[in-house]
């Protein structure tokens, strides 16, 4: 949580310690913080209008943009030249979530 | 405005018979083609031109000439494979299940000489893993819960390798039918190649979409193997402006959102929408000038409410006068040929087969003097020819044109 730039308080997340990729932000407005606190609760309320829905994904897609940015950086795409690495995530009939490792000779 | 001719090099016997809304928007715009299929077979011939280096470039109007992928055995894992899940579900060992999947597949496959998927197990450690590959691609498809056949379904275009055309896959063979690509992607990519930023387009177009080594392009050339291509070279498409402000404004939307910083993955359902939109304009605006007015287009949209609104009555009135537009333009169009010096002097002629107008294709071959006419009138409304065949008769050339050709 961080002091926005249109004042009130954002979040802010940063994927590096310098500037590159710089961080990513979002302003939080009272909506907004109910939507993401339903949405964490594991429901997605179709009460809040579709501008606050496009709002987090336009979010979404800045945060995977600064991932992309800091996978290129760090060079970890590649387990090695002609292999693909993946992390899939399945979920249980617990409901829990566990991470599968796939590779890929390409 | 220049508006240009139909071309006549490319020999089409499926084509369409009668060149009038073809005539008035291109070859052509097709309402089974949603936006994302228009924006898949654009990014088709784009792939195709940039691999002869001539991406969003014509040489010559209307002479564009390409040769899409094919992808079958991509296509034949992601949409054709119903035994994966049996045996996956089989409980048998690792090498079991491959064992008993390759014969299957390889006798499943369709629109493949020498199916043979063999080459997977050294790509994969696991079937598993395989499958793991194939459900995730499977999920991401265009349009993934329709019930098209298998072979107009497509993968979300992660890169190069996910790119390839429609068709149709039959016991005899593969063949193009133009079902879902039914040419409003070349459109689409002649009215980029004819917009002011072209250039900076393509410089956005090949940084972001075609030289990305995209990791999810990665799975999808290690289930394809080696690339496949069509056989011939896809030709035909027609636009009949060289030049638009609607094809402006589309390019400064597309530079515009592909400039945002943002995964290219996510700029591209913005791109579909704003396409679609474009298309609209196109076609509205082309439908004005056809018919000689001069308002501008207006898209009146409400805002949902409960309750009957002013503003709903006004969108409802917008969306019908919008509707009706492309209607009357295809009639005006019609109409107008009767006042041509080619129609007037067929009327006054005692054999008026002879006469070609110059508005409608010529037959590459054979003797126009097999058209002769039985009886006319003004408009040619009851014209037969003696074969019995109508021709040239102006309402079945509005019936005619709310239907499109195959080719």
């Amino acid at each position: 949580m961080a002091p926005s730039a249109r004042g009130g308080i954002g979040l802010s997340v940063r994927l590096s310690r310098g500037d590159d990729p710089g961080p990513v932000g979002l302003a939080l407005t009272p909506t907004r913080f109910e939507f993401l606190g339903r949405v964490a609760e594991g429901a997605l309320p179709s009460s809040f209008s579709l501008e606050c829905h496009e709002d987090l994904l336009a979010f979404k897609a800045k945060l995977l943009s600064a991932t992309e940015r800091r996978r290129v950086l760090d060079e970890d795409e590649r387990a090695s030249a002609g292999e693909l690495v993946l992390r899939f995530i399945e979920l249980g009939s617990d409901g829990r979530a566990s991470p599968r490792r796939v590779t890929v000779r390409t | 405005m220049e508006v240009l001719a139909k071309p006549f090099g490319h020999e089409d016997r499926t084509g369409p018979e009668m060149w009038i809304d073809e005539a008035i928007w291109g070859h052509r715009l097709h309402d089974d083609q949603s936006p994302w299929l228009t924006l898949l077979e654009f990014l088709c011939v784009l792939h195709a031109e940039n691999g002869q280096t001539r991406a969003l470039t014509e040489a010559r109007l209307n002479e564009l000439s390409y040769k899409p992928q094919t992808q079958l055995r991509l296509r034949n894992l992601l949409f054709n494979n119903p035994h994966m899940t049996t045996v996956l579900a089989s409980d048998q060992s690792d090498e079991a299940m491959w064992a008993t999947w390759l014969p299957l597949m390889t006798e499943n496959a369709g629109g493949l000489d020498r199916p043979d998927f063999a080459y997977l197990r050294d790509r994969f450690e696991t079937f598993q893993d395989f499958a793991s590959v194939v459900s995730f691609l499977q999920s991401s498809a265009i349009e993934g819960g329709s019930n098209k056949r298998w072979s107009s379904k497509f993968v979300f275009p992660f890169g190069t390798s996910a790119l390839y055309e429609d068709v149709c896959v039959t016991a005899t063979g593969v063949a193009t039918d133009r079902r879902f690509f039914a040419r409003t992607g070349e459109i689409l990519y002649l009215m980029l190649c004819r917009s002011r930023r072209a250039a900076e387009l393509r410089e956005r177009l090949d940084r972001r979409i075609l030289k990305v080594d995209a990791p999810y392009d990665g799975l999808i050339r290690a289930l394809q193997g080696d690339v496949q291509f069509a056989r011939q070279e896809r030709a035909g498409a027609y636009l009949p402006c060289a030049s638009h402000p609607t094809f402006d404004r589309l390019a400064e939307d597309w530079i515009a959102i592909l400039d945002l910083q943002i995964p290219a993955y996510d700029a591209i359902p913005h791109i579909v929408t704003m396409t679609g939109l474009h298309l609209i304009l196109y076609q509205l605006q082309r439908s004005t000038e056809v018919l000689a007015q001069q308002d501008p287009i207006t898209l009146v949209c409400e805002i949902v409410s409960p309750k009957r609104s002013v503003v709903r009555d006004l969108s409802a009135g917008s969306f019908q006068g919008n509707n009706a537009l492309p209607q009357q333009a295809l009639e005006r169009f019609v109409r107008g040929i009767v006042d041509t010096p080619e129609w007037r002097a067929a009327v006054q002629s005692d054999e008026p087969g002879r006469t070609w107008p110059s508005f409608y294709p010529r037959p590459s071959s054979g003797p126009i003097s097999t058209m002769p006419m039985k009886r006319r009138d003004s408009l040619g409304n009851c014209w037969r020819s003696s074969s019995g065949v109508r021709s040239f008769a102006t309402s079945s050339m509005l019936a005619r044109s709310t239907r499109p050709g195959r080719a």
